[in-house]
């Protein structure tokens, strides 16, 4: 093989070579891939109070001692609308035994919020929370996010777009107790 | 790196017999290796970085461009996107694409083995108290260089690796807290703690004066900071000069229109009062969507509510002008884009109705408009045209065979800013490496050359030719001084 060509082939073989080890690495993972907070925790929740879209005031630790249901939403968010019943279904079932139902809006203007608890008859408060600082304090990355609190006020359980764990934890909050 | 060239190959003589294949494979690599850690190499592929940072400067990127934007490229360019995926760069991506990678780990790789094959030859070389010569200390230099370059390129991975980096859109008026879910777009390092800062950020206003050519001279976001719910900093962010707050910096990238359009319903209900940002188009013509799927009304003969959106066009300087075979919006007026002043605004609203598409639960893109389930509310799609603080009063068939009204308004117009933020913690550690380049740099490029001058004079001093004639009884020069000079 020619000097010349020789050089060409192990050059290319040069770049070629780390290729292998770090072809497909990437640094930055896209946010829907991140991995969330542990599911099944039993941190402390944070605190959370403020006014609520129909104007009243709102304290998280007002509702110790009972298990208590945060839903992250947004009338914007998609997701959100369609989970929607299937949560209102929860709240048929559980406030009468004592689970406290509250919403958190967030990102969201008051008129368009407003409009989506009429629509969806939505009886719990939410708190209005534009700037998304609740949604910080909870490390919360996007609508819906569905927390559930135990009765001491530790996040017991933290669900992204899905309700599907909810009632097994609301059954065993209520099982144990 | 190693600057010589290929090594030889031993000619093989009649009768030798043939390297074993350990040796032929040894051959091969310690030649792969020496091409693979070449300068000249390094220089190929540094030049192939500096052509994916030139398109990563004049391509929108995601995570760190307007969504709307990379998607315009994309949807002019994608032939072109397609073919450069092909080979590992896809041309909206190109920080994280696999050539960049690729040509990064190579660069460290040959600079590690530079770096520490000259470390190496340098610390024998100290070790055994070798003359420091000039080139002694020009051969420091270098090292120090090359390390610094090397510790560069550390601090650059590190910083993206264990920082973010997003966009963010804030209206005027409006605050924003510095944390995941109030960014349009977010991408964190792998190895960042998850801990945003959490303290809010306000627009107060925004401006853009425009120069008589009508470019804007200026882009300014008054903004200031609240922590803990108290104001805590207030400033001007420009292009050029970002707020820095907390180890997160938001440098200003656009900005644009936000009108404010009010939705009431048949029922007199407000169902949508907000700032649409405008985020498409130029600053003259901007286009952008508005959903509003609880519009709480439910249309005669279905089932369920209907919902209502409209694709916008704001003129921030209107010009009507005459209609030639008939009017392109409901009023019977032509406008078409004027300044890019607010001198007289109108929004051009093509009114949908039907389902949005919201409610199967999939993500939407909050900038478009899926009319895939609607139906225009004016025959061929047309649109009515909004003034500034006008309202519009629309019908909607009732039960009975009447008209439901509901009302559409543009009582302001804002503007919003689009924030790219970033944490990096590699920032000092860059500064770091810039101070040891500069010193690598100096030390090669000037106190070398300094040395060698001071030895060439101190030897032309020291010469025997340029010395007085010995007279009689004179000392002749002290070799031992000349000596000491030579080795220094």
């Amino acid at each position: 093989m020619p000097k010349h060509k020789r050089r060409l082939v192990t050059f290319c073989a040069a770049a070629l070579f780390p290729a292998f080890l770090v072809s497909g690495c990437s640094l930055q993972p896209d946010v829907s891939t991140r991995v969330l907070p542990t599911p099944h925790t039993s941190q402390p929740a944070p605190a959370l109070r403020g006014a609520t879209l129909s104007g009243s005031h709102i304290d998280l630790t007002a509702l110790r001692g009972h298990p208590v249901v945060i839903d992250f939403w947004a009338s914007w968010c998609g997701p959100c609308r369609a989970q929607q019943p299937e949560l209102n279904s929860l709240v048929s079932k559980y406030a009468a035994r004592g689970v406290e139902f509250l919403g958190v809006d967030i990102r969201d203007d008051t008129a368009n919020a407003s409009a989506y608890v009429h629509e969806f008859n939505i009886t719990y408060p939410s708190v209005f929370d534009p700037a998304s600082d609740d949604a910080g304090d909870f490390s919360v990355a996007a609508p819906p996010t569905t927390l559930v609190i135990d009765r001491s006020g530790n996040i017991m359980l933290r669900e992204l777009g899905t309700l599907v764990d909810i009632p097994a934890a609301l059954d065993s909050l209520l099982g144990s107790h | 790196m190693a600057t010589s060239t290929a090594p030889r190959h031993r000619a093989v003589r009649p009768g030798t017999p043939a390297p074993s294949r350990g040796a032929r494979v040894r051959s091969l690599l310690g030649r792969f290796w020496h091409e693979y850690t070449r300068m000249r190499t390094a220089i190929y592929m540094l030049l192939g970085v500096l052509g994916i940072v030139l398109i990563g400067t004049f391509v929108p990127q995601e995570f760190t461009s307007s969504s709307v934007k990379v998607s315009e490229f994309l949807a002019a360019h994608s032939n072109l996107n397609d073919l450069a995926s092909h080979i590992g760069l896809p041309l909206t991506s190109v920080f994280v694409s696999p050539l960049f990678y690729v040509l990064l780990g190579s660069i460290y790789i040959a600079l590690l083995s530079c770096v520490l094959t000259r470390g190496r030859a340098l610390m024998v070389r100290t070790m055994r108290r070798y003359p420091r010569t000039p080139q002694y200390w020009g051969e420091w230099g270098s090292w120090l260089f090359h390390t610094s370059f090397f510790l560069l390129l550390i601090a650059v991975v590190w910083g993206k690796a264990t920082g973010f980096d997003g966009i963010m859109t804030i209206t005027e008026g409006q605050r924003v807290a510095e944390t995941q879910a109030s960014y349009d777009t977010l991408q964190e390092g792998m190895l960042f703690d998850g801990h945003h800062a959490g303290y809010d950020v306000q627009l107060n206003r925004f401006a853009a004066p425009l120069q008589a050519n009508g470019m804007p001279e200026d882009f300014v976001s008054n903004v200031t900071v609240y922590d803990g719910g108290r104001p805590v900093l207030t400033k001007d962010v420009r292009v050029n000069d970002f707020l820095g707050y907390d180890n997160v910096d938001f440098y200003q990238q656009d900005y644009g229109w936000a009108p404010h359009i009010v939705v009431r319903n048949p029922g007199g209900e407000v169902v949508s009062d907000n700032a649409v940002q405008m985020i498409q188009g130029d600053k003259a013509a901007s286009t952008g969507v508005i959903k509003v799927p609880a519009f709480n009304y439910t249309l005669p003969g279905t089932a369920r509510p209907t919902q209502i959106g409209a694709k916008l066009v704001l003129y921030p300087d209107a010009q009507a002008v005459p209609t030639v075979g008939g009017a392109a919006n409901s009023l019977g007026i032509n406008y078409v884009p004027g300044s890019a002043a607010a001198n007289n605004p109108v929004l051009e609203v093509q009114l949908f109705v039907g389902d949005l598409g919201l409610d199967s639960g999939a993500s939407q893109d909050v900038f478009s408009l899926d009319t895939s389930g609607m139906r225009p509310f004016f025959d061929g799609a047309a649109p009515f045209a909004l003034q500034l603080h006008q309202t519009v009063t629309l019908g909607l068939p009732a039960a009975g065979g009447g008209t439901a009204s509901f009302t559409v308004s543009f009582p302001d117009l804002k503007q919003f800013s689009l924030f790219h933020v970033k944490k990096d913690s590699g920032v000092p550690l860059v500064y770091t490496a810039f101070i040891l380049t500069m010193v690598g740099l100096l030390t090669k490029l000037y106190l070398r050359p300094f040395l060698e001058r001071r030895q060439r004079r101190r030897r032309a001093t020291l010469s025997p030719v340029a010395l007085p004639v010995s007279q009689p009884g004179a000392l002749p020069p002290q070799p031992s001084v000349r000596e000491e000079v030579l080795t220094r």
